[in-house]
């Protein structure tokens, strides 16, 4: 006990990179449970180390390599080129102006990206997000809307401070023969450290190209039919409500 | 509520689960009467197809009683009596409006993780994996109905539960094989499999103008409502050298203009390339026994069409080069059962279609596991097996 109070938990382990850590370790413990062997128990040893490095957001091995991956203080505006970006686009079976505003509403943009996080509008272009991550972890940033064409394109970038820097752009184009309006969403997260940093964010890239090809479908679908598809209260032997 | 639910490999039980509940505005929620054993839940109950969780509802061929509707329902009313595709669709996707109603966009809640396996997502479905939605299924008391409007279809007066439940699946997809073989007046179309969708392609085929119908199948009670409740001529393939050599010697060495495969990838067979199958699919080195498909790419007429109804995974030693050099048409996909239901009410309420036949065997939601059983080891001559929930 003394020990670990002597320990420095300094944090130095990027938002993303915690969330994309207790996610996998938390599948790793789970396994274990779901069936015991040689193989799962050593997934579940490698997966507390993961919750723990993800939970704390301190990493025992970055600490002794004196690595750092958590840029929680930059702004913004200093996303770079060295970023990993997530292009995802869809194809909604309306025009493209009421795409676009069917988008800018405040009211179905938390819904659309209801699946990853609350997205409060604080007015004036500005929105808070707040996410929650495995086991109770909560990653909070505000962004700005920095950029507007009307019809087109909306750009949004974090603010300082931000936990998870990033900034995008989502613009609307029509589709052919009338069908509707092609968007594309695209977007970068700060990475942490330069190219090793870049190296893990392509990695966990995954994750944000699944959470924006998501929030893409779910807006088709509150787009074209005013609603989107739930597994709430899905009646199963696991018990109501049943995201996978 | 009750329901039936799958909690791994060969391992069903009847449990207590929570109610379903209107969740989105054009929800609807049904009383289930009747709901059936499908062919294509014996893959996941064998462990062939991913994306199950312990615990999950199954069943997704089904009809019921409405008795709620969510704010935006407006034609489906509390009290109607309805039948429900297998396959949920918006109505208002480019695919639903192209009438390619199983590749609906705005149905499947877990289109992500579908989207990894396919490349694109399809319709959710009823009870039928996570990657196809992971939406609760219909052998239980109870089930929500999305998007009640387009996909809940009244039944008329005076017909029967088992005349009518099988117009939710195993109906419109046997008729969908048989409207993809583009029929013309003379043609012979052979169909694989006479389990309950193939036996309702073979009457479909009929329906739809073809001259002779040869069904392909080892179970003689089987081969025998072939016969009998359809007209079909048969093959039982354990009693000939050879379908290919037999199907030829039926049609004066031209072969069957279409061939319908309603097997889909645990197929049976007598020959190496099937032992060799069985072994692979063991060892879970491919997930495809495909030995209907194989014969029925082999059989088919030059410049035929193959429709494939059964269900597939992957599969490896896949005859590609003879369905090239042959030039056959390929049609397939999951039912686009929203095309289908209405002009098949129609032919059952005009007498020229009766689907009850099917029903081999009624059981209560209590016995769903003992009905599994015996509808997957085609005891008793089990075609179906129908539950009655409450």
């Amino acid at each position: 006990m003394e020990r670990v109070e002597t320990v420095t938990q300094k944090t130095n382990v990027s938002a993303l990179e915690r969330l994309g850590s207790t996610a996998v370790g938390s599948m790793l413990v789970l396994n274990v449970a779901r069936k015991p062997s040689l193989r799962t128990v050593a997934g579940a040893l490698l997966g507390t180390d993961l919750i723990y490095r993800g939970v704390t957001g301190h990493c025992h091995l970055y600490g002794a390599l004196g690595v750092n991956t958590a840029a929680t203080n930059q702004p913004g505006s200093q996303i770079n080129g060295a970023a990993p970006e997530i292009q995802r686009s869809i194809t909604i079976g309306r025009s493209r102006e009421e795409a676009y505003s069917l988008w800018s509403n405040p009211e179905n943009f938390a819904l659309v990206m209801g699946h990853f996080a609350e997205v409060r509008p604080e007015g004036e272009g500005i929105t808070h997000w707040r996410v929650r991550g495995p086991l109770k972890q909560v990653f909070e940033w505000r962004s700005e809307q920095t950029e507007e064409e009307p019809g087109r394109v909306i750009s949004w970038q974090s603010l300082a401070g931000s936990q998870l820097p990033n900034r995008g752009r989502v613009s609307f184009r029509e589709a052919p023969n009338g069908i509707g309006t092609e968007v594309t969403v695209t977007i970068r997260f700060q990475p942490p450290l330069g190219s090793i940093g870049a190296q893990i964010s392509k990695a966990l890239n995954l994750v944000p190209r699944a959470i924006a090809g998501t929030a893409l479908r779910r807006f088709k679908s509150l787009a074209e039919t005013g609603e989107i598809p739930t597994l709430e209260h899905n009646p199963s032997g696991r018990g109501a409500s049943d995201a996978f | 509520m009750r329901a039936l639910c799958w909690n791994g490999v060969n391992n069903l039980r009847v449990e207590t689960v929570p109610d379903p509940a209107i969740t989105n505005p054009h929800d609807a929620i049904l009383r289930v009467t009747m709901s059936t054993t499908c062919g294509s839940d014996l893959h996941f109950i064998d462990g062939y197809i991913p994306s199950m969780r312990a615990g999950d509802v199954i069943g997704h061929e089904f009809m019921g009683e409405v008795v709620e509707t969510g704010r935006e329902v407006k034609k489906v009313k509390k009290g109607d009596r309805v039948v429900v595709p297998s396959v949920i669709c918006c109505g208002k996707c480019w695919f639903c409006q192209q009438k390619l109603w199983s590749l609906c966009d705005n149905t499947n809640p877990n289109a992500e993780l579908q989207a990894s396996l396919l490349g694109y997502p399809t319709a959710g479905i009823y009870g039928y994996t996570h990657a196809f939605g992971g939406y609760a299924g219909s052998h239980a008391e109870y089930i929500r109905v999305p998007h009640a409007d387009v996909d809940c279809f009244p039944v008329p007066e005076g017909l029967r539960d088992e005349q009518v439940v099988f117009l939710s699946d195993a109906a419109p997809t046997g008729y969908m094989g048989a409207d993809f073989c583009n029929i013309h007046p003379g043609d012979t179309v052979a169909v694989w499999g006479c389990g309950a969708v193939g036996l309702m392609a073979q009457k479909s085929a009929y329906l739809l103008g073809a001259d002779r119908v040869i069904a392909i199948d080892r179970f003689p009670e089987r081969l025998q409502m072939a016969r009998e409740k359809v007209g079909s001529e048969t093959i039982s393939y354990e009693e000939v050298d050879s379908v290919l050599e037999a199907l030829q010697e039926m049609t004066g060495g031209r072969g069957p203009d279409s061939c319908i495969d309603a097997v889909g990838m645990e197929a049976h067979g007598t020959t190496v390339q099937y032992k060799y199958d069985r072994v692979k699919q063991a060892l879970h080195l491919h997930t495809d026994r495909g030995e209907a498909l194989r014969e029925a790419i082999m059989a088919c007429r030059k410049g035929g069409t193959l429709s494939i109804l059964g269900v597939y995974g992957v599969m490896d030693k896949f005859p590609l080069g003879v369905m090239m050099n042959k030039g056959l048409t390929i049609r397939t996909a999951q039912q686009h059962g929203q095309n289908y239901v209405p002009r098949l009410l129609e032919h059952t309420q005009r007498g020229e279609l009766d689907a009850s036949f099917l029903a081999t065997h009624r059981f209560s939601l209590e016995e769903g596991a003992r009905g599994y059983e015996m509808f997957k080891n085609k005891e008793d001559g089990c075609v179906r097996v129908v539950f009655t929930p409450q």
